[in-house]
C-alpha cells in the first residue's frame, strides 16, 4: 500500500489525474455544445425546408388555379361564339370563384402581375352584367359584342398566363 | 365634399396617365377602358347626353373589389367644385383622359413609336448609301 502512495507521490498520478479530468470535462462541454449547436441548425434547416416545401405547394396551387382561370377563359370565347349565355354566365361565375379565392391568396400579393387578377376579375363581373342585361331585355344585340368580349378575354388569357410564368418561375427558382 | 376630391381624383388621374403610369385596357364594350388600382377599378366612357345626343359627355365609373360599380360621375356632376370654370376644365380633362385611354388600350403610340423608328432607320440607311 505504502509503495503505491510512494509512485502516486513520485509521478504526480493526483495532479496529473486532476489535469486529465479537468481537459477531458472541458472537451466534453465543447463536444456538448457542438452538438447542440448542429442540432439547432439541423432544426432551422429542416424549418427552412418546410417553409419552402409550404411555398413550393401554395405556388403549385395558385399555378393550377391560374391555368383553371385561363382554360375556362378559352371556354367562355367559344360559349360566346355559339351564343349560349346561360352556359357563358355560369363559366364566369366559375371563372370569378378562382380568381377571388386567388386574390385572397396573401402570398401572391408580391407579384408584378398581380393586378391582372383584380383587372380579369371586373372584366368578367362587367361582361356578366352586360349578358345579364341582355336576357333581361334591357340591352340591345349590339350591347353583347361578341367580336370585342372575345378579343379582352383573349387579352385577358394572355395576361393570367404572363402572371402564372411569372409564378411558376419563382417557385422553380426557390426549390 | 365628394366631388371636390372627385375633381381631385380626376386631375391625379390626368397626371398619372400623361405620365404613362396608367395601364388602360379595352373593355367589352367599344369606347369604354378601363384601368385597375389596387383592389379598385376605373373605367371611362363617352357616352350621349341625354338631353341633346350631339353632346358628348364623359363618364367615370369606380368598382369595388368585388366588381360592383361604387361611384359614377359625368363631367357635368363635377361643375359642383367650387372652381372657376369648373364644367368646362373638368370636360376638358375628362375628355382629355378617355382620349389617351384610348391611344394607350388600342397601342397607337407604340404604334406611331414603331412607324417613326422605321422611317429613322429608312432615312439612316439612305443617307449612307451613295446612290
Amino acid at each position: 500500500m505504502e509503495q503505491i502512495h510512494q509512485f502516486i507521490d513520485s509521478y504526480y498520478v493526483a495532479e496529473w489525474a486532476s489535469i486529465s479530468g479537468l481537459v477531458i470535462s472541458f472537451f466534453g462541454f465543447a463536444v456538448t455544445i457542438l452538438n447542440v449547436v448542429r442540432s439547432r441548425d439541423a432544426a432551422t434547416r429542416a424549418e427552412e425546408a418546410a417553409e419552402r416545401a409550404i411555398r413550393a405547394i401554395t405556388g403549385i396551387e395558385i399555378v393550377d388555379g391560374l391555368a383553371d382561370a385561363i382554360r375556362l377563359l378559352d371556354e367562355i370565347q367559344r360559349l360566346n361564339r355559339l351564343g349560349e349565355w346561360l352556359l357563358v354566365l355560369d363559366r364566369h361565375r366559375a371563372f370569378r370563384n378562382i380568381v377571388g379565392d386567388l386574390k385572397a391568396n396573401d402570398s401572391i400579393s408580391k407579384y408584378k402581375n398581380i393586378g391582372r387578377l383584380q383587372s380579369a376579375f371586373q372584366h368578367s363581373c362587367t361582361m356578366s352584367n352586360t349578358i345579364e342585361l341582355f336576357l333581361d331585355g334591357g340591352g340591345t344585340a349590339q350591347s353583347v359584342n361578341v367580336a370585342q368580349m372575345n378579343k379582352v378575354l383573349s387579352k385577358q388569357s394572355e395576361h393570367l398566363g404572363a402572371l402564372m410564368v411569372e409564378i411558376r418561375t419563382a417557385v422553380g427558382a426557390k426549390q | 365634399m365628394i366631388s371636390e376630391k372627385l375633381g381631385e381624383m380626376v386631375a391625379r388621374l390626368k397626371q398619372r396617365t400623361e405620365e404613362g403610369k396608367v395601364d388602360w385596357e379595352e373593355t367589352s364594350t367599344r369606347g369604354r377602358f378601363q384601368t385597375t388600382l389596387n383592389d379598385h377599378s376605373l373605367v371611362i366612357a363617352e357616352q350621349e347626353n341625354e338631353d341633346d345626343p350631339e353632346v358628348m359627355d364623359y363618364c367615370v365609373t369606380i368598382y369595388n373589389r368585388d366588381g360592383d360599380d361604387i361611384e359614377c360621375f359625368t363631367d357635368r356632376d363635377l361643375g359642383e367644385v367650387p372652381e372657376a370654370n369648373a364644367e368646362e376644365t373638368y370636360r376638358a380633362m375628362m375628355k382629355e383622359i378617355h382620349a389617351m385611354a384610348r391611344r394607350k388600350a388600342l397601342g397607337a403610340e407604340e404604334a406611331v413609336d414603331a412607324i417613326l423608328e422605321v422611317l429613322d432607320q429608312t432615312e439612316e440607311e439612305e443617307g449612307k448609301d451613295p446612290k
